[in-house]
């Protein structure tokens, strides 16, 4: 009953999650600062204003980047916990909805992924650099990959299950140390976002949660179609299974009854042989036939 | 032949008795000799001990690995082919170049991929003479498989990186002034070894059942193990580099990587049951 609720509203909480992010997009360009980046060797003036530093542009990638990045840790520790409670209770919904947070995950790390390398490629004018965060960001990925190799290397449903449940569990150790790494290595790149002085100016950070949340939302509405999809195509198979195995069941029966109908009509034959001797010789092929059967 | 000698020493062995019997029974039961020859191994009321249990799947690891020496073999012969890889890729760089600035990465990634081989080794003798159901019949708690697989992995992997890193000494950095802290590199190299043996055993034995396991134990256990690693190769690289005043990143790694050991470690030991179950 609250599903078919929820459900319902997963549109609706799409549309509104869209509409955040459209205007998280729109004030990032429109009214949020630029931020002051390297210093210039002399000051120019843009846009009316005496500037020492260079303005990057390319921070506006932040607004999008940083909620689909935190989205996708988010997500990870639903599949975590899904992954836990399957442990627990051996209840194979909790497996879909463990793979499905872990697909939205994979979805989101690789936006994120490629959201900031176009960011490093602007800022800094490579692709990619071994930093803390880049590294154990993309240790993430290749884990959520594993899971979902690990998932088709095996056959039996249930250790699938098991297995994966497993290592979502052991893989989302790196998450934390992903997301708190900023806190215990200190680096310059990626500064601490969520703290209560977050020196960031309101007209900045107003657009950032905006896009928090809108973000959010998009990757909620995601996860319950894709729930929708995945228990729908479990189904299938299920029923596929069943359908197989009452097929083979059927025809094995069919082939039964054909076997002892030929049999009985075995029997009436050779008892009709014995009667007449001078039959035998027509009845002969007859009375091999369902042997061979 | 080999059999019958080994459950007459088994009979020796269990100067316990009965309390011995059960754990000996799935080393037994696991080679195939006939339970009938097993003198102490009568049914038996009393329930081994935990450590029993564990001391007798570690003899029986130890043991069968000292008959074949198939993962101890395979590993040493692997490390050398990958020193000689190493030795074939600094052909060219002449004696300018610092190799103390980066051996430990090198050497860690020697003892990565020695592992990651051995690794594989360790649960395919089971499956192939159907020992792990012998074990899995056996009344023994999962924790305690796990810890004794831990254990002789850990053995073996020990018993290569004695061999492999004298030798990476030899063949690398026997040129090159060494600093006094480079003892301190036995430290990164134990903790690391611990992490390895100890995640490797819970995700080998999750790989032994799928297709193209060998791919796949290499495809889970990198990333996994990725940020011990990270810190074993940051210790090692200072101990061996020794310049004043870095001793603090030394002791930071060090103890991320006993803490990436605690939590490992721990996670698989209460997951391991979840891995054998079946």
């Amino acid at each position: 009953m609250t599903l078919k609720k929820s459900n319902a509203m997963v549109p609706a909480l799409l549309v509104l999650g869209a509409l955040l992010i459209a205007t998280d997009v729109v004030w990032t360009f429109t009214l949020a600062p630029l931020v002051q980046g390297a210093r210039l060797s002399e000051s120019v003036v843009i846009a009316g204003q005496m500037v020492t530093t260079k303005l990057l542009l390319s921070q506006k990638i932040f607004y999008l980047h940083v909620p689909v990045a935190i989205a996708s840790f988010v997500f990870m520790g639903v599949a975590a916990y899904h992954a836990l409670r399957f442990l627990v209770t051996k209840d194979r919904a909790r497996d879909v909805r463990s793979r499905t947070a872990m697909q939205v995950t994979l979805v989101f790390i690789v936006a994120t992924m490629i959201s900031g390398d176009l960011w490093t490629r602007f800022e800094w004018g490579v692709w990619w650099v071994w930093e803390p965060r880049l590294t154990t960001y993309f240790i993430l990925m290749l884990l959520v990959i594993g899971y979902f190799v690990l998932r088709n290397a095996l056959d039996d449903p249930e250790k699938i299950a098991r297995f994966a449940a497993v290592f979502c569990v052991v893989s989302f150790v790196d998450a934390p140390i992903s997301f708190l790494i900023t806190r215990l290595v200190p680096s310059s790149v990626h500064p601490v976002v969520f703290r209560t002085d977050s020196g960031l100016p309101p007209l900045m950070l107003i657009p950032f949660l905006l896009g928090m949340a809108g973000v959010l939302m998009v990757a909620f509405a995601l996860y319950r179609y894709a729930l929708r999809v995945n228990a729908a195509a479990d189904e299938v198979e299920e029923l596929k299974r069943r359908l197989e195995d009452f097929d083979s069941a059927a025809s094995r029966a069919a082939a039964a009854e054909a076997l002892e109908r030929l049999r009985t009509k075995a029997a009436t034959v050779v008892a009709d042989g014995r009667d007449g001797a001078s039959c035998a010789a027509v009845v002969s092929p007859a009375t091999n036939e369902p042997e061979e059967g | 032949m080999e059999e019958k000698r080994e459950s007459l020493r088994r009979g020796d062995v269990g100067a316990q008795g009965a309390v011995v019997a059960p754990g000996a029974a799935v080393g037994a039961g696991a080679i195939g000799v006939p339970r009938a020859s097993d003198a102490p191994a009568k049914p038996s009321t009393s329930k081994p001990s935990a450590f029993a249990q564990y001391r007798a799947l570690l003899g029986k690891d130890v043991r069968q690995e000292l008959r074949t020496r198939e993962m101890l073999t395979s590993m040493a012969v692997y490390s050398l082919l990958v020193l000689a890889v190493y030795g074939a890729a600094l052909a060219q760089v002449g004696d300018k170049l610092q190799v103390v600035s980066f051996s430990g990465g090198l050497l860690w990634a020697l003892i990565v991929f020695t592992s990651l081989l051995g690794l594989n080794r360790s649960f395919s003798h089971e499956t192939e003479s159907g020992c792990l159901e012998g074990i899995l019949l056996a009344p023994v708690d999962r924790a305690v498989v796990f810890l004794a697989k831990t254990t002789s992995n850990l053995l073996f992997l020990l018993a290569v990186e004695l061999v492999t890193v004298p030798l990476f000494f030899v063949f690398f950095l026997s040129g090159a002034p060494l600093s006094a802290t480079a003892p301190m590199i036995v430290l990164p190299l134990l903790v690391g070894t611990v992490g390895v043996a100890g995640v490797g055993t819970l995700l080998s034995t999750m790989a032994i059942d799928t297709r193209g396991k060998d791919v796949l134990l290499a495809i889970l256990f990198i990333p996994v193990a990725f940020p011990l690693l990270y810190a074993c190769v940051s210790a090692t690289g200072v101990a061996l580099a020794g310049v004043e005043g870095t001793f603090a990143t030394f002791w930071r790694s060090l103890a991320l990587a006993g803490t990436y050991d605690v939590v490992m470690i721990a996670a698989a030991w209460g997951l391991y049951e979840f891995v054998l179950d079946s």
